[in-house]
């Protein structure tokens, strides 16, 4: 992270949020320039598309490169007509716009043989504040498909609205919902066109492919995507993670003599692994709590319905006959 | 990159039923370059007493004599061997003495005490780099890995376990959390004491 | 050399500094030690003072204790709950509650509440609020109870009911609301664990249990986890391994039981009679 700082200063690659500098020896000479004009302001304009601008600066002839969309950067003098002649305090003010916040929360998704459970807590928090205690992470897209995203919840929120927007149109070109992989696909797309205002999300996407199989693909924020069997993302990602590593890959576990590991596991477990990982994850990350959302996806005459049954307050969303199956079931998570 | 980073490492320590465990990786780095596997960084204080210290590593190696000495010391004052709760107020203090220029370390603290009726009690603490004891009944975690040992620890960890059971129990935590961890790893050590034997292994692993 | 080494002076020590400062400049920051995001909260009632905070300590967003002690000792009659960095608060409290030992012992009396306000607000204003320690004391001695708050800085205030910490607003929204003068001691610590609930559930800095500590002229009583609103509930699955698990390498075992075994030269045994 702190190399990205630093290859911005020497005028590589941007980073948002990154205070932009002038460097210190310099001072002086603004001064010297500004001082007649009592106070100054350069204000660059809010442009409707994403483009770069340069602040040209004639005294070191260098280039800065200034994030203009929706970071304006102004360059205020703090010496006016009103104040007393202090010229050894008067110093260029910089004032920055920041897009993005950080919303916490986390998100988790599992693949069977042929189901999928897609997770997450349902805090929406700022800093050390709760926004909301019901805020959804995780959101149908089609029978099959399941999304859920973390990160910016304001992005995060849009972005699902342009997937889903996609995804209508493609229905109602193709009489039929999008394959689990082509979802997959489209979301790539969809976030590597942003990829120099990026969505801050973290998206992953779970569901049932077309021949049956439980599927989960991840993404990072600007489309890079593979398809596992499980994957933690979020606040609490890096406490969540290697619990799954070990119960769900068991990593690092010898089989006892003659047996060997189960490739898939049975719904029953997944589901108890997905509630453990986020009581774990409530009991020592302060940005998850409040209450636990946990979608299954079945394919098509999957035996796992049966299992179903007897959860308390299970809910199914389902919304054509004869295909895959998707529920929602609730928990309530600590809420300190 | 903080300085806590620039060797890496982790420990983590675990109560059982009438015993104690303690582990950490075996790797010493110069931030992502490897330099050794078998960097030691649990060194027995008393026979039931071991103490952690991931952090950088001269002060690892500066603080281990140094408690030494003072242990030492303590012993020949007292005529007796130092108790865990005693050692860990002085560690804690020893931190603190270097509040405004601190030693880069996370003490973690595994031991017996001994109770009155003649049995033993487990104990375990850790401090943060300037002396700040946290007396836990469960488990305690530092270092480079520690929030990963923290989601691990908090779902694998059960009250009550045997030597053995706990001996499985920390070795999973601490491979499953330094193998997400780019500082930590390349090899481990596990320490299971009880109250007539001190158990140590040294764990087969992924070596990257 | 050998007595040099031996002698440590009283005080900070800070022969890291130079080598620490190097790292700096070298681009290697320095970490930050644990801070307690914290509720803590001090309230006056008709016969005392009823003192209150929660017991979550944290390191950024992870929590490093889950049931920690804020409320301390400082006399039987004196406590001090503390807020900001954990290390400073405790070591602060600690060193002042010894001292405020040696002042009784040498004036004969029982020390004030003034007394101990004054030894803090010296010793934090001395450190230029580089000891981050952020402070509610509360107690009563013979000129009655009294309640403070103490900033890292070294500033005081006296008030009849204080909130403290990250969880400070919330908490205060409560007293603002329901404290009034001359409340019963029952109402008081009712009042007090609300306000503690109320930094616990709604800032994400505080968390776990409450404490309380209820001060009367002739009475302490410490209140250890008064409440327990957020226990774990239990796993859906048991987490233990089959023996065997892991694989191992080595194995090294210290046997610690010396054997002894008497072995009788000559035939018969010593005669001792």
């Amino acid at each position: 992270m702190s190399d990205r700082g630093k290859s911005s200063e020497k005028g590589g690659e941007l980073v948002f949020g990154e205070t932009i500098r002038v460097p210190t020896v310099r001072r002086a000479i603004h001064l010297s320039i500004t001082r007649p004009l009592s106070f100054l302001i350069l204000r660059f304009p809010l442009r409707p598309i994403y483009a770069q601008q340069y602040s040209f600066d004639p005294l070191s002839q260098s280039l800065f490169i200034i994030a203009s969309r929706l970071s304006s950067v102004n360059l205020a003098f703090a010496r006016s007509n009103s104040m007393p002649d202090m010229v050894s305090i008067a110093q260029p003010q910089q004032r920055q716009f920041n897009p993005y916040s950080e919303n916490g929360g986390t998100i988790l998704a599992i693949a069977g043989a042929d189901f999928s459970v897609i997770a997450g807590d349902t805090r929406q928090s700022e800093g050390y504040s709760i926004q909301t205690r019901y805020a959804p992470k995780v959101f149908r897209l089609t029978d099959k498909a399941v999304l859920a995203v973390n990160g910016f919840a304001a992005d995060g929120n849009m972005f699902v609205k342009k997937v889903r927007q996609r995804l209508e149109w493609y229905r109602h070109a193709h009489a039929k919902d999008m394959p689990l992989r082509a979802i997959a696909r489209l979301i790539q797309t969809m976030l590597y066109a942003r990829r120099f205002f990026p969505y801050y999300v973290y998206n992953i996407l779970g569901g049932i492919e077309d021949d049956g199989t439980g599927a989960v693909y991840s993404f990072d924020p600007v489309g890079s995507y593979e398809r596992e069997a499980c994957r933690a993302a979020g606040a609490a990602q890096s406490l969540v993670q290697p619990f799954l590593d070990n119960q769900i890959y068991f990593k690092n576990q010898t089989p006892a003599p003659g047996t060997s590991h189960p490739v898939h596991l049975p719904l029953s477990t997944v589901l108890s692994l997905v509630i453990d990982s986020f009581t774990s994850a409530t009991e020592r990350h302060i940005e998850v709590g409040d209450g636990l959302e946990m979608y299954v996806v079945l394919a098509k005459g999957s035996a796992s319905v049966q299992g179903l049954g007897n959860i308390r307050g299970i809910q199914e969303l389902t919304a054509t006959d004869d295909g895959e199956r998707v529920f929602v079931i609730r928990r309530e998570l600590k809420k300190d | 990159m903080s300085i806590m980073e620039y060797n890496g490492g982790s420990v983590v320590a675990m109560v059982g039923k009438d015993c104690v465990a303690i582990a950490s990786d075996l790797r010493l780095g110069n931030q992502a370059l490897g330099i050794s596997s078998n960097f030691q960084k649990i060194f027995p204080v008393t026979d039931r007493i071991y103490l952690g210290l991931p952090g950088l590593a001269t002060d690892v190696t500066t603080l281990r004599e140094r408690f030494r000495f003072r242990v030492n010391m303590y012993t020949i004052k007292e005529e007796r061997e130092i108790e865990p709760e005693t050692f860990a107020h002085l560690v804690s203090s020893t931190l603190y003495e270097h509040r405004f220029g601190p030693y880069f370390v996370e003490p973690v603290m595994a031991g017996l005490s001994k109770t009155p009726s003649g049995g033993v009690k487990p104990f375990i603490a850790a401090t943060d780099l300037i002396g700040c004891l946290n007396f836990a009944k469960d488990f305690v975690v530092a270092g480079t890995a520690s929030s990963k040992l923290f989601g691990v620890a908090e779902g694998l960890w059960e009250p009550d376990l045997e030597p053995e059971d706990l001996f499985e129990t920390i070795s999973q935590t601490l491979l499953n959390a330094v193998d997400r961890d780019a500082f930590s790893g390349w090899g481990c050590i596990v320490h299971v004491i009880t109250k007539d034997k001190v158990v140590t292994r040294t764990l087969k692993g992924r070596m990257d | 050399m050998t007595v040099s080494s031996v002698f440590s002076p009283p005080g900070f020590n800070f022969s890291n500094e130079v080598r620490n400062n190097f790292m700096t400049e070298k681009g290697l920051p320095l970490p930050k030690a644990t801070s307690t995001g914290t509720t803590i909260v001090g309230c006056l009632f008709k016969d005392g003072i009823v003192l209150g905070a929660d017991t979550r300590a944290t390191e950024g967003p992870i929590i490093a204790d889950k049931n920690c002690e804020k409320i301390h000792y400082i006399t039987e009659s004196i406590r001090c709950c503390g807020a900001g960095t954990a290390a400073d608060t405790e070591f602060t409290t600690a060193l002042i509650s010894s001292n405020m030992e040696l002042h009784g012992l040498s004036t004969g009396r029982k020390p004030r509440v003034v007394t101990a306000m004054t030894m803090l607000k010296q010793m934090l204003f001395r450190y230029q609020g580089h000891v981050g320690a952020a402070l509610v004391l509360g107690g009563v001695d013979s000129t009655g109870p009294h309640l403070f708050t103490i900033h890292p800085h070294g500033s005081t205030d006296k008030l009849p009911y204080v909130t403290m910490g990250s969880g400070s607003l919330a908490a205060m929204a409560v007293f603002e609301s329901g404290w009034q003068p001359n409340m019963e001691r029952e109402d008081a610590l009712k009042l007090v664990k609300a306000a503690i609930s109320a930094g616990i559930f709604n800032d994400l800095g505080s968390g776990s249990n409450i404490d309380a500590c209820i001060i009367t002229e002739h009475h302490t009583e410490m209140l250890r986890n008064v409440e327990m609103p957020n226990e774990r509930v239990q796993k859906e699955r048991r987490y233990g391994f089959r023996r065997g698990t892991t694989a191992w390498k080595t194995e090294n075992v210290r046997n610690l039981i010396v054997k002894e075994e008497m072995t009788f030269v000559g035939g018969d045994a010593m005669d001792t009679t």
